[in-house]
């Protein structure tokens, strides 16, 4: 029984991924099982929900959340959107990437030092973040950037759109992180319980500062490669990314619980849901639909969660029950 | 140490957050200024609330609104929300603009319907508004004025254009705004009429990208893989119409797809220029700024206005800029 819990916990997500995709190259395979259209949705319009969602996944796993990201992204974005049109790549860069880790410091700060809850601080921070973007820009999009920097976001190394391979790479760095060093085992240890952690001498506030550290730096590097994908720097795009991470999270198995989850499952989550927005374009379906699909599919997820853990508890018990018959 | 950092961080972010106040509620004054024309609204209260500061569009409006004050003499406070488009913190704006005392309220709805509970407030506070832009929804009249281009013809003129330059014939996919959006409405019925007149263009998806670049650029991006033939694209703005460049660009068919828009907003003039969007059609924001807080300061003055004042139009192709 408690087999079957874990294996319905570990390939239930991809299952759903592999009818979606299933079901769609039966009805409209002429638009929808074809390489462009898989490289478009996988290369170009995954990436950005993966990055955000790592950093949802991250906080997550800490019994925490982050709502700031999708804020800091246009606070990071737009900032160094000047410099990046005067071609001042690597001082526009830094200054993104260092106010992204200025921000999530700022978050970590307000959780373990103050003691706020993390998504009252988070939400401090996105709405000052989001303000301060608004005063620097004034509302105003920041258009049209030079060919060199463009590349960075519609560019291929042997043939692997650059995006595609930035994601895959952080991917590999914050799995390895989450898996296999001490801060991997801190941060679960800290969301699952707390106390308990520091109490057996772990710094539990440190870990999970520097998780929101590295939101932070998330943010900034998703900002970035952002601007370089719809060449504009867009004070307005911030509304879509936290309910989608939040979204490709639960979908790819992490817990709100905390303690629990990976990074794997949201790269399957985000998948999904990005499959799910494609599928419907090309099938002509409104947007107020796909709302409720991905709403619909996020309840699904959290059912079969709760499913997996009464399947398993029951196996426990049934286990205890055979042990004292025996 | 410990207790330092706490403090130096919770003193940090205070400072933040007053900063973002400043901007959040994006709020500024053009005030009562200096050789002004001499009327009965001069010193009077008035209040602009717009839907977002984030498209150029209504920075525009809201420049043209504030010469306008500046010519009769108004004090005119400009509000937006924080989050663009939203009815809630419209609906705030709205409140704390009857507890300010303005003596007029000029706004533009970002939900035709949502905006009503607000408004029925303003109008039994006897504070007379101006409707900008998008109407306000519901059976009662409880403004004075209604100051906008009509969406259905603006969506008209620009696809008619738009199916000219096609050659009369081919595949054509409709990008839609906020769903429920009035404006997007007309917009797309002004659209279907312009297209009905050409029996050899087919209308192949319409779908909405919710007047928001990123947004259209990813659907415009998927909508290209159903139905790679497509010769031209309608969108309902032109932040979408923006996005739509960048995706058309993306799958390498520059200059295979027409693109339109509706706003002329400085990018996408640029992006007509640049050859990489074909029209836009500019709906002189400016102008219904201006013409809007005009109309409020002369019902201030007691002078009478048109319930409906319409603003004018005018197609931008790369041979008008």
């Amino acid at each position: 029984m408690s087999k079957l819990a874990s294996i319905l916990d570990k390939y239930s997500r991809i299952l759903l991924l592999f009818f979606i995709i299933a079901g769609m190259s039966l009805l409209k395979p002429e638009a929808f099982l074809t390489y462009e259209n898989f490289s478009t949705v996988i290369f170009q319009q995954a990436p950005f929900t993966i990055l955000m969602s790592f950093g949802m996944t991250l906080a997550i796993i800490t019994k925490g959340i982050d709502k700031s990201m999708g804020s800091i992204l246009v606070l990071t974005s737009v900032l160094c959107a000047a410099f990046i049109k005067q071609e001042q790549y690597i001082i526009g860069i830094a200054l993104a990437l260092a106010l992204g880790i200025l921000c999530g410091f700022l978050n970590g700060i307000l959780i373990t030092r103050v003691g706020v809850a993390p998504f009252i601080a988070t939400y401090g921070i996105e709405y000052t973040a989001l303000g301060l973007a608004f005063v620097y820009t004034g509302g105003q999009y920041i258009y049209d950037f030079p060919p060199v920097f463009r590349s960075i976001g519609i560019g291929t190394v042997f043939g692997i759109p650059n995006l595609a391979l930035i994601t895959f790479l952080i991917f590999i760095v914050l799995y390895f992180l989450t898996r296999m060093t001490t801060f991997g085992r801190r941060m679960y240890s800290a969301g699952f319980n707390f106390n308990a952690t520091t109490l057996s001498g772990i710094s539990a506030k440190n870990t999970v500062t520097l998780v929101y550290i590295i939101n932070g730096l998330l943010a900034a590097v998703a900002g970035i490669l952002y601007m370089a994908r719809l060449n504009a720097a867009d004070p307005g795009i911030s509304g879509n990314f936290t309910l989608d991470s939040i979204a490709a999270t639960l979908i790819g198995g992490t817990s709100f619980g905390g303690g629990k989850g990976s990074v794997a499952g949201t790269v399957i989550g985000s998948l999904i849901i990005v499959f799910i927005r494609n599928s419907m374009n090309i099938m002509g379906v409104s947007t107020t639909w796909q709302q409720t699909a991905v709403g619909f599919i996020i309840v699904f997820s959290i059912l079969l969660e709760a499913a997996t853990r009464y399947i398993s508890n029951k196996a426990k018990s049934l286990g205890m029950v055979s042990i004292d018959a025996g | 140490m410990k207790k330092h950092i706490s403090i130096m961080g919770v003193l940090l972010v205070m400072v933040c957050l007053l900063a973002a106040c400043g901007g959040g509620t994006a709020s500024s004054s053009a005030g009562s200024a200096s050789g002004a024309a001499a009327s009965g609204a001069s010193g009077k209260e008035a209040t602009l609330i717009l839907k977002n500061l984030t498209n150029p569009f209504f920075i525009s409006v809201k420049e043209g609104g504030e010469a306008a004050a500046a010519k009769y003499g108004l004090n005119l406070t400009v509000l937006a929300p924080l989050k663009a488009d939203n009815n809630e913190e419209q609906m705030q704006m709205v409140e704390q603009s009857i507890a300010r005392q303005t003596d007029i309220l000029v706004i533009i709805p970002a939900d035709t319907n949502g905006i009503i509970p607000a408004v029925e407030k303003v109008f039994e506070a006897n504070i007379p508004v101006v409707d900008l832009n998008t109407k306000i929804g519901g059976d009662k009249v409880m403004w004075k004025t209604f100051v906008a281009i009509e969406n259905y013809d603006g969506g008209y003129m620009a696809v008619k254009k738009l199916c000219e330059l096609m050659g009369s014939e081919g595949e054509i996919i409709i990008i839609e705004g906020v769903v429920g959006a009035q404006t997007s409405i007309d917009r797309v019925k002004g659209a279907h009429a312009a297209i009905a007149e050409f029996p050899k263009i087919k209308i192949v998806a319409q779908q909405s990208g919710e007047y928001n670049r990123a947004k259209g650029m990813d659907v415009v991006q998927n909508l290209l893989q159903a139905h790679p033939n497509v010769k031209a694209i309608f969108c309902c703005n032109d932040e979408m119409a923006l996005g739509a460049v960048e995706a058309v660009e993306a799958a390498g068919k520059r200059g295979k797809i027409l693109i339109a828009g509706i706003d002329a907003n400085a990018d996408a003039k640029q992006a007509i220029k640049d050859g990489k969007m074909t029209l836009s059609l500019d709906s002189q924001p400016y102008m219904q700024g201006y013409s809007a807080v005009e109309a409020a300061a002369k019902i201030l003055s007691g002078e009478k206005v048109d319930e409906r004042i319409v603003t004018e139009m005018a197609v931008v192709t790369k041979e008008t800029l």
